[in-house]
């Protein structure tokens, strides 16, 4: 019964973000770094992480 | 190579205080009967635990620490022993995590559905529903991770219009304290040279000149004169400047849609009731649904109408959570500003009280958990910040009092405008970056939801054949054609179905909830069969709760037949789908959980193919002769409920009534009408047989008869069941040991092996 896919149904947040972050242009480095470090930690104060990942980049960029 | 499970122990587990063994040898399928809170879903928890190193539902409810019965005796280490036909098997313990290998295949294949997902998934609306699918369809992180992002970017979007209100009140200060009606650098520089002149000091040659603090000290030092005055004059200027706004009319909005949310429920409610008239009552035409006559058209109409509300509650729930956060966003951005002028104040010398309490936490909660927000709790709130600030801005005004026309004053002016004028330029640079933060927020969100929906939408598409297939296998000829899952949105997910030769979206405006229930099963099973490379194995867990008799019947079938190669592990409560599928998969393993206490944990038995009529007999074993006729009836109607359908046996109609609430001598005459028209010389047979259960029934079997003095005597119940046994064996393949109708219809049959066929033969 089983197809036999090869290609798993599931897919992890790294590959979507990765993908995600592949086809977006001039992302500044360390915010890509941030959030794909993310995915490796517990999600507890996840949202406030990442607005202060966004801050960072921001300043960095207005710098 | 796919993997089924041969055994499986479960210690100090769950339920569980000693041990729990199930024998599987060969991959066997699996089979367990238990009422609610006998302790049968621990099967399904110890092999989720086992594969994961964790039980979802426990971690959601933060009951991770229910894992190891509290019942056991402390030496007994707190296992499970999962052996398998290939090498994922193992041994878990506490203090160890599922092995990468077995963890890996687990989170990339499917094995586990319970009954609770399936409901989540089939009630929630649109929105919601995305992420019941995911769950269902394993990418809960990934859409975690989404969700996350989605309420990051919220949060920067709020803060941005914080910083910009900020900026513009930045603004409105220094056009209040000088004569610039358009605040920009060149105006505050050209105000700022004016000042200069008047005072007969240098002027500066920048605007960041005009805004440097060094600058500043240093004409004022060679003037005599220090920033003090005027820099409280600005800390005046700015609380002055701030607004304490007490119209909470933005939370009516808000309240009236958490009120109405009973009123969403209750119009799904009618709309099903509504729908349900309609089938029953109207006239022409036909619902494909079920066969009876409707006024196809009304009914569109009306549940068209009822959903229509339904939906627009729905979208609606976005929109009223994002505006109730920017009121709330706004208040806090005043609760900040106080805060910034309360430090200000304590930097002079200015001892201000401390600020009320902040209303916000408890508001937010409110929002979190859907519920109204009482106006006067803001309200409130806002009074006492307007009696905290009335006195403080008095206090700034005491230590520098608006000074009189001369040097000094405008010395003091000077001082004013460069510290608002910097103040404005910090929340300018600040509105600019948070700006540019939502904006790379903005743009990750939206490339990841699309990925992900992308994602998704590939996932569905493959599936979607097998989908419709196994709903098609579910609902025979009902009509219903090409259902499908389609994405809607960037976070919306919903299932589509023909109705009417048209597209409707969702089911649930033309599907009953045992319909929607059974399209997440669909689902569930499609992803298993599409996707599945090393899980030989599924695990059912109570997943009938909404299926009404024919469907739970159409689904032991799909189950016995359409999944012999996978070993299927099935639990439930449910008697009439244990009987079903007992019957239509008679090779599998068996198991009744007959209850649970905390010492012990669940008792447990093997039943063999008649499971109604070994309890029956067992009962009967205690001398409980009522429990025991009380089984032994149960069993020969569900006997010649089963016969009776599968020979389409004409019975008469009855309004209101269904058929699984038949007398069994209705459906004994019923099995008689049937056997007359295509198996007559096999019903001669059988009549004598078929006339003293006939017997039985008004003696031996009627136990509410026999309630009182007068029980029918052991042996009298004895020979009973065994009369139901002799029964079914006269259509029973001993080989296969299903019914010889199994495969075929009511004029040619035969049973799953082919050894037997229908008619018999003479």
């Amino acid at each position: 019964m089983n197809s036999g896919s090869a290609s798993p149904a599931r897919v992890d947040a790294e590959q979507i973000l990765g993908k995600a972050l592949g086809g977006l242009q001039g992302m500044p480095d360390g915010l890509v770094d941030a959030l794909l470090a993310e995915l490796g930690k517990p999600d507890t104060n996840r949202i406030q992480r990442l607005e202060d990942a966004f801050k960072g980049a921001a300043d960095d960029r207005t710098d | 190579m796919t993997e089924r499970i041969e055994r499986l122990e479960i210690r100090a587990f769950r339920g569980v205080s000693d041990a729990l063994v199930i024998d599987l040898a060969g991959g066997r399928s699996l089979l367990v009967f238990g009422d609610n809170a006998t302790g049968k879903s621990t099967i399904a928890d110890a092999i989720e635990w086992f594969l994961t190193g964790r039980i979802e539902y426990l971690t959601k409810e933060n009951r991770s620490s229910g894992l190891r019965s509290a019942a056991s005796d402390p030496g007994e280490e707190t296992s499970v022993m999962v052996q398998t036909t290939g090498e994922l098997g193992g041994r878990m313990t506490l203090d160890a995590g599922p092995r990468p290998e077995v963890a890996d295949v687990a989170a990339r294949e499917y094995c586990l559905l319970r009954g609770r997902d399936l409901t989540d998934f089939v009630e929630k609306t649109k929105g919601e529903k995305w992420g019941a699918l995911a769950r269902i369809l394993g990418l809960e992180p990934a859409e975690a991770f989404r969700k996350d992002l989605y309420s990051a970017r919220r949060g920067l979007r709020g803060t941005h219009r914080n910083a910009q209100e900020e900026l513009r009140k930045r603004a409105e200060a220094i056009e209040r304290r000088s004569e610039i009606t358009n605040v920009n650098e060149t105006s505050i520089l050209d105000a700022a040279v004016a000042l200069c002149q008047q005072a007969g000091i240098d002027s500066p040659h920048s605007f960041a000149e005009a805004t440097d603090e060094a600058w500043l000290d240093e004409q004022l030092a060679g003037a005599g004169a220090t920033q003090r005055h005027g820099a409280l004059r600005a800390l005046h200027a700015e609380m002055t400047a701030i607004e304490l706004n007490r119209d909470v009319s933005a939370l009516d909005g808000w309240n009236e849609f958490v009120e109405t949310a009973d009123v969403e429920t209750k119009s799904r409610l009618a709309m099903l009731n509504n729908a349900q008239e309609l089938v029953r009552e109207q006239v022409p035409d036909e619902c494909p649904l079920c066969g009876q006559s409707i006024d196809a058209e009304s009914l569109r109409a009306r549940i068209e109408r009822a959903l229509e509300e339904m939906h627009e509650a729905a979208r609606t729930l976005d929109g009223a959570v994002e505006d109730v956060s920017d009121f709330l966003t706004q208040i806090e951005g005043v609760i900040n500003r106080l805060e910034g002028t309360r430090a200000r104040g304590a930097e002079f010398g200015l001892c201000f009280e401390e600020l009320p309490a902040s209303p916000l936490p408890s508001a937010r909660k409110h929002v979190d958990d859907l519920e109204a927000i009482d106006p006067a709790l803001i309200d409130d709130h806002a009074q006492r910040l307007k009696s905290w600030l009335e006195p403080a801005v008095e206090l700034v005004d005491q230590a520098a009092p608006q000074l009189p026309e001369g040097r000094e004053s405008t010395l003091s002016n000077l001082t004013e405008l460069t510290v608002l004028a910097r103040q404005w330029n910090e929340r300018r640079h600040e509105a600019a970056a948070i700006g540019t933060a939502k904006e790379l927020a903005e743009r990750i969100y939206h490339a990841y939801a699309a990925e992900q929906e992308q994602h998704m939408t590939a996932v569905l598409h493959t599936i979607s054949q097998r989908v419709a297939d196994l709903y098609a296998s579910l609902h025979p000829g009902e009509g219903l054609d090409d259902v499908s899952i389609e994405t809607m949105g960037e976070k919306g997910v919903e299932l589509a179905v023909d109705f009417y030769g048209e597209r409707r979206r969702p089911p649930q405006q033309v599907l009953s909830e045992s319909h929607m229930n059974s399209l997440g099963l669909a689902v569930f099973l499609a992803m298993h069969d599409t996707y599945n490379e090393r899980l030989g194995f599924l695990v059912l867990d109570d997943v009938v709760n909404s299926f009404d008799i024919e469907h739970r019947g159409a689904l032991a079938h799909l189950l016995a037949t359409e999944y012999e190669n996978t070993q299927l592990i099935v639990l439930t409560h449910d008697p009439q789908f244990y009987t079903r599928l007992s019957r239509q998969a008679p090779e599998w393993k068996r198991e009744e959980f007959l209850g649970w206490d905390y010492e012990h944990g669940p008792r447990t038995r093997s039943v063999g193919d008649e499971p109604l009529l070994d309890r029956a007999r067992m009962l009967l074993d205690d001398d409980d002769k009522t429990g025991a006729g009380q089984r032994a009836r149960r069993a020969l109607e569900e006997l010649l409920l089963d016969a009776c359908e599968c020979l389409e046996a004409p019975l008469p109609f009855r309004r209101g009534t269904s058929n699984d609430r038949r007398e069994a001598t209705e459906l004994l005459n019923g099995l008689r009408r049937a056997l007359k028209a295509n198996a007559n010389q096999f019903r001669v047979r059988i009549e004598p047989l078929l006339k003293e259960i006939e017997g039985d029934l008004q003696a031996a079997l009627n136990v509410e008869a026999h309630a009182g003095s007068g029980h029918s005597s052991r042996n009298e119940i004895d020979a009973a069941i065994e009369r139901i046994r002799s029964l079914r064996s006269h259509w029973t393949c001993p080989d296969c040991e299903t019914a010889i109708w199994f495969v075929g219809n009511p004029n040619a049959g035969r049973c799953k092996c082919g050894a037997h066929r229908f008619p018999p033969v003479e």
